[in-house]
């Protein structure tokens, strides 16, 4: 399908270090559409950020995707040179992080980084100051901040800035790991409302990666469930949200206190995930805290469709 | 806590910070004011007068007067004429020195630390065999060996600086190169020297800066060291540490100003880089500044 921006098939991340080797994410398919949000939810440790990183072929060198396919708008990103790379790499693909006051450089204004960045991209045709000017007015922020040192932004401030400087690139997929940790709630949601905003002005596609569900089921059209490198289950926010079918997810919304349920209700995961060099060969990775594990969950299988578009990882639906 | 108290400690936290940011400025303003009263020496002394410095028209070893402030040597020479051509020479020859060091220093230290690995380790082990000499004693042992002239005594101090250089370049890119700036710098596309260009290298500045004011203030007392001792500037050409020694014999018989006065610009060019580089330090600092 030429609609997809972005497609993940099969992707496997191998980990070597000294401790040992791991699939620390294995298998991971999915796909965002143009202008879709998508949400990749699990805990620490699950593979998401691994799995961004490997879409901008930017993983530490001790991993590296050692299976699977990805490509961005078509293009194959594992077959690309080192120079068609850069080009995808915020042209295509921008990426913001959390802690954005430190993902500025303290030494140079913000107009600056927005405008070496649109020079990187081949976008300033000499309307310079007009556009980085521009580029903060459409994050909300005042032109003043055009002039501003990292250090005299507020945390919020230094998120919409860095933004800003991310689409100085003009790409079509924006990739947020984590972008509001650290922010306070309000500040979280004026984030959140304005790359609600920016997806509707200029059609970009989000990939959310974050542990929050509740954030997930307010800003994504689509989500997948990561536990322990695997995608466990995958589809629309409402089918996810209402029918979750994989053990794991039903876990971690069971774990969420709502305000009517009693708060000893809310169920907390007995034990954690396994580490990178103890996954087990194959096999469901959720098995030793599944409550309904069976015999046969040890056993090589595949993810299976239960309904268009919602996919899980998990033997009971044989 | 009461309002009174309160203030009290107000007045106690902001006191320390307006009294040290103005002890800052003063310093800036007195190094810069020294270092400009010799460096305009320097520049108009010799121009004011211009072939005393190796004249002998003037008797000798007379004590300082009003004729001569500074007195004359041995053979007759006015020390306060040649102390000013003696600053201008060791002003360039610090300044050739310190560029020298530091434009290797920061270029070594960004290749080493940022290309890691193999690199990194070979470069920091012979960094720390130099390191493992004295300065002076490698730069001596270097000058002579290259051959005892002015210009393989400033090659032989910078080449004896250069370590530290690297060393402080190195250790900055290595916590820099960890920072989300760079990743994200990376993750928008931005090639790798460009990176270390403009991300890495402006980083390194005010700890770069720094050193540098200091290895000016290192390079004044290494050349008049290394001239004293006879290696580098040879009389007559008049240097500061090369007049010390030439007056050295005289102190014993009284007439200490040959010695004494070039000692004292010694001492006032050093503590003026000193003063300089620490105020450049936190002014050069955009998270300091207000």
């Amino acid at each position: 399908m030429s609609e997809q921006l972005l497609e993940v098939r099969g992707l496997t991340v191998t980990l070597r270090s000294r401790r040992g080797t791991g699939r620390i994410v294995e298998g991971v398919s999915f796909e965002i559409a143009r202008g879709e949000s998508f949400g990749l939810v699990g805990e620490s440790g699950s593979g998401k950020s691994m799995t961004a990183l490997s879409i901008m072929r930017l993983l530490p060198n001790v991993a590296e995707t050692s299976a699977g396919e990805i490509r961005v708008e078509g293009r194959d990103v594992l077959g690309l040179d080192e120079r068609e790379m850069r080009s995808l790499r915020g042209g295509s693909v921008g990426m913001i992080f959390q802690q954005a006051r430190s993902a500025l450089n303290p030494l140079m204004r913000i107009d600056d980084q927005i405008l070496r960045v649109a020079a990187l991209h081949g976008r300033t045709n000499g309307k310079g100051e007009a556009l980085a000017v521009e580029l903060l007015r459409e994050v909300g922020l005042p032109r003043r901040v055009a002039r501003s040192y990292p250090h005299q932004l507020s945390g919020g401030m230094a998120q919409r800035a860095l933004i800003a400087i991310v689409l100085a690139a003009r790409p079509q997929l924006l990739i947020a790991d984590e972008p509001t940790t650290g922010l306070d709630v309000t500040t979280e949601a004026e984030i959140y409302d304005l790359l609600r905003k920016l997806r509707a002005e200029l059609g970009l596609s989000l990939l959310l990666i974050t542990h929050d569900l509740a954030l997930v089921a307010q800003n994504c059209d689509r989500v997948a469930v990561m536990h322990a490198g695997h995608v466990v289950e995958i589809g629309r926010v409402e089918q996810i949200f209402e029918r979750p079918l994989h053990p794991y997810t039903q876990a971690l919304l069971n774990s969420v206190p709502t305000l009517e349920g009693d708060a000893d209700e809310a169920l907390a995961l007995e034990g954690s995930a396994p580490r990178f060099d103890e996954l087990p060969e194959h096999g469901c990775r959720f098995v030793e805290r599944c409550p309904q594990r069976m015999p046969k969950c040890g056993e090589p299988f595949t993810a299976i469709e239960l309904e268009p578009g919602h996919r899980v990882l998990c033997r009971l639906y044989d | 806590m009461s309002i009174a108290a309160e203030i009290r400690v107000r007045r106690r936290i902001v006191l320390p910070t307006w009294a040290s940011g103005l002890a800052g400025e003063h310093a800036l303003l007195v190094g810069v004011a020294v270092l400009g009263v010799l460096v305009l020496t320097a520049l108009l002394g010799p121009v004011i007068d211009s072939d005393s410095a190796t004249s002998t028209a003037y008797g000798t070893l007379h004590s300082p007067s009003g004729a001569h402030l500074f007195g004359t040597d041995d053979v007759g020479r006015d020390v306060l004429v040649r102390v000013f051509h003696a600053i201008r020479l060791d002003l360039v020859l610090a300044l050739v020195i310190c560029g020298l060091a530091t434009v290797a220093g920061a270029v070594i230290g960004l290749a080493s630390g940022f290309a890691g690995g193999l690199v990194d380790l070979v470069v920091m082990r012979l960094v720390d065999i130099m390191m493992s000499i004295p300065v002076f004693i490698l730069a001596l042992i270097t000058a002579v060996v290259l051959g005892n002239t002015e210009q393989t005594m400033v090659l032989a101090i910078a080449f004896a600086y250069t370590p530290v250089a690297v060393r402080i370049v190195r250790s900055q890119v290595l916590l820099l190169r960890e920072l989300p700036m760079v990743e994200t710098s990376r993750a928008i596309g931005t090639p790798a020297w460009r990176i270390l260009l403009w991300h890495v290298l402006p980083n390194t500045a005010s700890v770069l800066i720094a050193q540098a004011t200091l290895f000016l203030a290192w390079a004044i007392l290494d050349t008049a060291a290394m001239s004293f001792v006879g290696v580098g500037v040879h009389p007559p050409t008049p240097e500061l540490g090369a007049m010390i020694s030439e007056g050295s014999q005289y102190i014993v018989s009284g007439q200490w100003w040959i010695s004494i006065f070039p000692g004292i610009f010694i001492a006032l060019l050093v503590v003026s880089f000193n003063l300089v580089g620490d105020s450049l330090r936190d002014y050069l600092d955009p998270r300091s500044r207000r």
